[in-house]
């Protein structure tokens, strides 16, 4: 069967799923934001992968660029903080940042 | 069955990045994690490619592979982080695992969905092209939105110049704050004057009202572009030992 057809619609919630099981298991800041990564680009998949061929491919690639923007906004912002986290406590786990803990 | 050649490309891209997303979550090796991620970037390039979308191709691999993982890779490198703890198997763990399988079922069910309404109206033939995407984000339907995420950018820039300074602490930004208030000094007394005599032509508007700053003025005349913005007087002495007048 057609690659194009529903195995790229499973390709991008398999990368999904295992970007939110990134996101929940590591403890590494950095890696978390690996995972968001992973799971964008699975939406950006299945954005591009579901106007493949329609009228609407102009729009999708519009959508994609504004996710792209988004995740670059979001890496440099989370990378930042990661950074002000380790210089306070010396650790980059995720478990360093439990201070608003009540 | 008939395998064309861009669908075995797909397959082998396919199967390369969920191998590829594999080794980002499961690798413990921070920078191979990240390694493994350029590889799915990569991959999903040309997966773009083959859906025909060059340019997001491009851009995928110009801004996620190039731009965002030399981010990433930089901190890794910054942190000294490589050799990460091992991963806690307990309850967070199994959660996550189901988490991830309940949505990788939602995820086929859509997928099987969308993949007949894909072949219903794919019928036009339409494919990506940088004329069409340039006049829909600079003159048509997402102007808008597309100034909106320059601000976006442009305050998360701000926000991140602010939050990697060194001095990340309370009294830190106050200190910020208070360093950072308009300020004319600076600009008034910067400027290459070095036909001053005995400091009154440099920005004695600049030094008018700081006490501190009388014991620069010997200094100021030896060089032109002193550092006058500093109103210690003792960086701009150590900072000039040909002066000598300290």
């Amino acid at each position: 069967m057609s690659f194009f057809g529903a195995p790229v619609f499973f390709l991008a919630a398999a990368l999904f799923a295992l970007g939110i099981y990134g996101f929940m298991t590591r403890r590494n800041l950095i890696v978390v934001l690996m995972s968001i990564e992973l799971m964008l680009n699975a939406a950006n998949l299945t954005f591009l992968a579901a106007a493949r061929g329609t009228a609407q491919a102009n729009e999708a690639s519009s959508y994609a660029v504004f996710v792209i923007l988004v995740a670059a906004a979001e890496v440099a912002v989370g990378l930042a903080l990661v950074l002000a986290v380790f210089r306070l406590k010396r650790d980059s786990d995720i478990d360093a940042a439990r201070d608003l803990r009540g | 069955m008939d395998l064309t050649l861009p669908d075995l490309l797909g397959y082998v891209l396919g199967a390369v990045a969920l191998l590829a997303g594999l080794g980002v979550v499961t690798r413990r090796d921070a920078v191979v994690a990240a390694m493994n991620l350029v590889l799915a970037f990569f991959c999903l390039s040309g997966i773009y490619l083959l859906l025909g979308f060059p340019f997001l191709a491009t851009l995928q691999i110009l801004v996620y592979a190039g731009a965002i993982m030399v981010l990433f890779l930089f901190v890794i490198m910054l942190l000294g982080v490589t050799k990460l703890a091992r991963t806690t198997i307990g309850v967070p763990t199994g959660l996550g695992a189901v988490i991830a399988l309940a949505v990788a079922a939602e995820g086929g069910v859509l997928a099987t969905h969308l993949a007949a309404k894909n072949a219903a109206g794919a019928g036009s033939g339409m494919t990506e092209s940088v004329e069409g995407v340039a006049s829909l984000l600079f003159r048509d339907a997402f102007v808008l939105p597309f100034e909106i995420a320059g601000v976006l950018l442009l305050a998360a820039m701000v926000g991140v110049v602010v939050l990697a300074r060194r001095d990340l602490t309370v009294r830190g930004l106050a200190e910020f704050a208070r360093e950072h208030a308009f300020d004319p000094k600076p600009l008034v007394s910067s400027r290459p004057d070095a036909a001053a005599p005995d400091g009154l032509g440099t920005g004695s508007l600049a030094h008018a009202d700081a006490p501190a700053n009388g014991t620069t003025k010997g200094a100021a005349n030896e060089s032109a572009g002193h550092l006058s913005s500093s109103s210690q007087g003792t960086l701009a002495a150590t900072a000039q030992p040909t002066a000598g007048v300290h």
